[in-house]
């Protein structure tokens, strides 16, 4: 549901401006907009807020000790901060002026830099040193073998060579020009490293390291340069060394870590919370200029959510007094289509805005289609899978991934919405009898009732049943669709736009035709053939009249529409079918743990890809044949002037 | 050849070449969807939503030989 907005106007004098800024940050529910936006040219009586040099001073002030504190918390160890320590360093901090914060940031700065410089510089040393090693992991491995072969010389230079396998015979030519430039007093010992790569060590006197340096140079041969630091040793000293090194390194590293976050708990939470006030100050300084002021009072507007209108207004009563006023401006029907739009759902909905806000935020005055995909996410999704046992390991999935990684958004948001998809997976499960493909069937694990004439379980995959499946599944898109266009109708009539809604009133008596000349037939509707041909005249003149010429090459997209919602079938056929067949060849085994295991893997493989296609499917039915029928998108985000650190 | 026959050639082919297509179509998506989120990945959630598109064509064959197979007398 998109919440109802009041666009509002704070009027007061203009010694009361950041007071009332403040409180307006504290209640965190106004989107400010920019009033100087609106000043015509010429206008004399209101202009844009003007920040006087000494607030714009304070600004800088704090955003640079912003931008140091950042880089010390760069530093430190996060640790776990209570919601109470952050709310008392908060309020003790946001009742500071600027300059006691200046004087206590840069206090705590100086002594945290003291205890934390020299193992900060420990911990980025290691970090660097296995940086680097690790990026000559790969050459030396390939060089390594060769290495072992060298011995060891004092006054000796070796030099790995890299050369690409096509261009060898380059070898021959550096044997010939070293030989003559060190007069043979050289080695060089090569091997194919991998299908494309040929290493090279090439041994000789010191002396004459600048000509040879030089010729290789030259000629762009591939040489591999060891660190600084072991330049002067041996090949296959430094070889080992790195090895040795790249192995000690992460404990080593751990261990600079641990220190560093022991001595990070007394400082992480102050310097956490003085981050997010020294970000609250600057972000009241900034939004100031988006005021107006007159010579003696200031002007904010901006859009809340008319449930925090009276709320807002009795704190800035209580907080400021009567001479602070916030009043609801009425706004025309343009102007309300720009308001920003916040979307309310319910808990089990919620996680589903992430998907709707992938394909824009929704206008203003529109549907918000989230409470609907969440409903028909998990409905296409079970009658996809439909299978309890598919449908508990899903939900175990999600306990499981939930439990380990439930702190990362992404991770709540899909186990949310996988969530409700497998308790769907499971209820249709027990409909089509399914416990991993067709067990129960096969075994006799349930017992076939009638209820309501119906036959249940309804074995999908039966010859009498799979056009039945096949039906319902075109039903499901019918019953979507229509439903699509009467959220499309309602859009159209709110937001008074006569072409669309006669468009989507065609389409509606499109869809009621299809039932006239089905039950024609299928001889239920007597005389259904001659309401039919009415329903789809009136049907493709409306469509005409509203969407013209495009409206009308857009009535076949219907019936493609209609028939794509088969797939809810295909899938859920292929689906069972490739778990029977996991089934058939666990049991084509002779040992039953072979059986077993080879079904255990073959139905994990079907969970996966079937999780993932139905997932896809499904919400490409929502997303593309669903929501083409009513959603706008283009909705401005609301961004709420609002604490960081709250 | 008998009916049986005759039912799995035609399932077959009705799958089979509808796969074809799909697989040419999803190709095609497939390079400039790898494209564009490189570019942009932001655009990630529709690439894949159109990735799915032509997977209409090979499901609706599917559908075909399902029905071929299963109701074919």
């Amino acid at each position: 549901m998109i919440l109802k907005m009041s666009k509002v106007q704070i009027v007061g004098p203009r010694r009361y401006f950041y007071d009332t800024l403040s409180v307006l940050h504290n209640e965190g529910v106004l989107h400010i907009e920019d009033v100087s936006k609106k000043i015509a040219p010429g206008e004399t009586l209101l202009r844009k807020m003007k920040v006087d040099d000494e607030r714009l001073e304070r600004e800088q002030l704090l955003d640079k000790l912003k931008q140091k504190v950042d880089a010390i918390l760069r530093i430190l160890e996060p640790s776990e901060i209570s919601p109470q320590e952050s709310e008392k360093y908060y309020q003790a901090y946001m009742g500071m002026s600027c300059e006691q914060i200046h004087e206590e940031v840069e206090k705590m700065l100086t002594e945290v830099e003291e205890q934390t410089k020299e193992l900060a510089a420990k911990k980025t040393a290691l970090e660097t040193e296995y940086a680097t090693y690790s990026r000559y992991e790969g050459i030396l491995k390939k060089i390594g073998p060769l290495a072992r072969n060298l011995i060891a010389l004092e006054g000796y230079t070796t030099v790995a060579l890299l050369v690409d396998r096509k261009y060898k015979k380059v070898l021959d030519i550096i044997r010939e020009e070293v030989g003559k430039i060190t007069k043979n007093q050289y080695e060089l010992v090569s091997t194919d490293v991998d299908e494309n790569t040929t290493a090279a060590l090439l041994v000789f006197n010191k002396i004459f390291d600048e000509q040879v340096n030089a010729f290789l140079y030259a000629e762009k041969v591939n040489q591999i340069r060891l660190p600084e630091e072991l330049a002067d040793k041996p090949f296959n000293e430094a070889y080992s060394y790195m090895k040795e090194r790249i192995e000690v390194l992460p404990q080593e590293i751990g261990k600079v870590r641990e220190e560093l976050r022991e001595v990070s708990k007394g400082w992480y939470a102050k310097l956490k919370t003085i981050r997010d006030v020294l970000e609250d100050r600057c972000e009241e300084l900034r939004v100031a200029s988006f005021a107006g002021e007159t010579d003696y009072t200031f002007v904010i507007e901006g859009w809340v959510p008319s449930k925090y209108l009276h709320k807002l207004q009795k704190e800035l009563a209580r907080k400021i007094g009567e001479k602070v006023v916030l009043t609801e401006v009425p706004v025309s029907h343009e102007e309300l289509e720009g308001a920003p739009v916040v979307m309310e759902n319910p808990r089990w909905a919620k996680p589903f805005e992430e998907i709707v806000n992938m394909f824009g935020t929704p206008r203003y005055g529109t549907i918000d289609p989230t409470a609907m995909l969440a409903l028909f996410y998990p409905l296409f999704f079970g009658f996809i899978i439909g299978d309890i046992g598919y449908g508990l390991m899903l939900l175990l999935i999600c306990y499981l991934m939930r439990r380990k990684w439930g702190k990362i958004y992404f991770v709540r948001v899909a186990t949310s919405m996988l969530s409700l998809a497998g308790i769907m997976a499971v209820f249709f499960g027990f409909l089509f009898g399914e416990f991993f493909g067709s067990l129960p069937e096969w075994y006799h694990w349930v017992r076939e009732v009638e209820i309501f004439g119906i036959h249940l379980p309804f074995y999908r995959i039966r010859e009498h049943n799979i056009l039945t499946y096949a039906g319902i599944a075109l039903a499901l898109g019918v019953a979507h669709l229509t439903l699509g266009f009467v959220l499309g109708v309602v859009n159209a009539y709110r937001e008074k736009a006569k072409g669309h809604l006669l468009e989507k009133v065609g389409f509606l008596l499109l869809i009621l035709s299809l039932f006239f000349i089905l039950g024609e037939t299928l001889k239920l509707i007597p005389g259904g053939g001659m309401i039919f041909l009415l329903l789809l005249l009136g049907g493709i003149a409306l469509i005409a009249a509203g969407g013209g010429v495009e409206g009308v090459f857009h009535i076949p997209t219907l019936m493609s529409n209609i028939f794509s919602y088969i797939r809810l079938m295909a899938l859920g056929v292929a689906g069972v079918i490739l778990a029977d067949v996991a089934n058939q060849l666990a049991t084509s085994f002779g040992s039953i743990w072979t059986g077993i295991t080879i079904a255990i893997f073959l139905h994990l493989i079907n969970i996966v890809f079937h999780t993932f296609s139905s997932t896809i499917h499904s919400l490409r039915l929502n997303v593309l044949e669903f929501f083409n029928k009513f959603y706008e998108p283009g909705g401005r985000v609301y961004k709420p002037f609002k604490r960081v650190g709250r | 050849m008998d009916i049986g026959m005759w039912k799995a050639i035609s399932a077959a082919l009705a799958v089979g070449l509808a796969g074809i297509g799909t697989a040419i179509a999803q190709a095609r998506i497939g390079s400039a969807g790898a494209g564009a989120i490189a570019e942009k990945p932001e655009v990630a959630g529709q690439i894949i939503v159109l990735e799915a598109l032509p997977e209409l064509i090979v499901i609706l064959g599917f559908a075909v030989s399902a029905l071929i197979i299963f109701t074919l007398k």
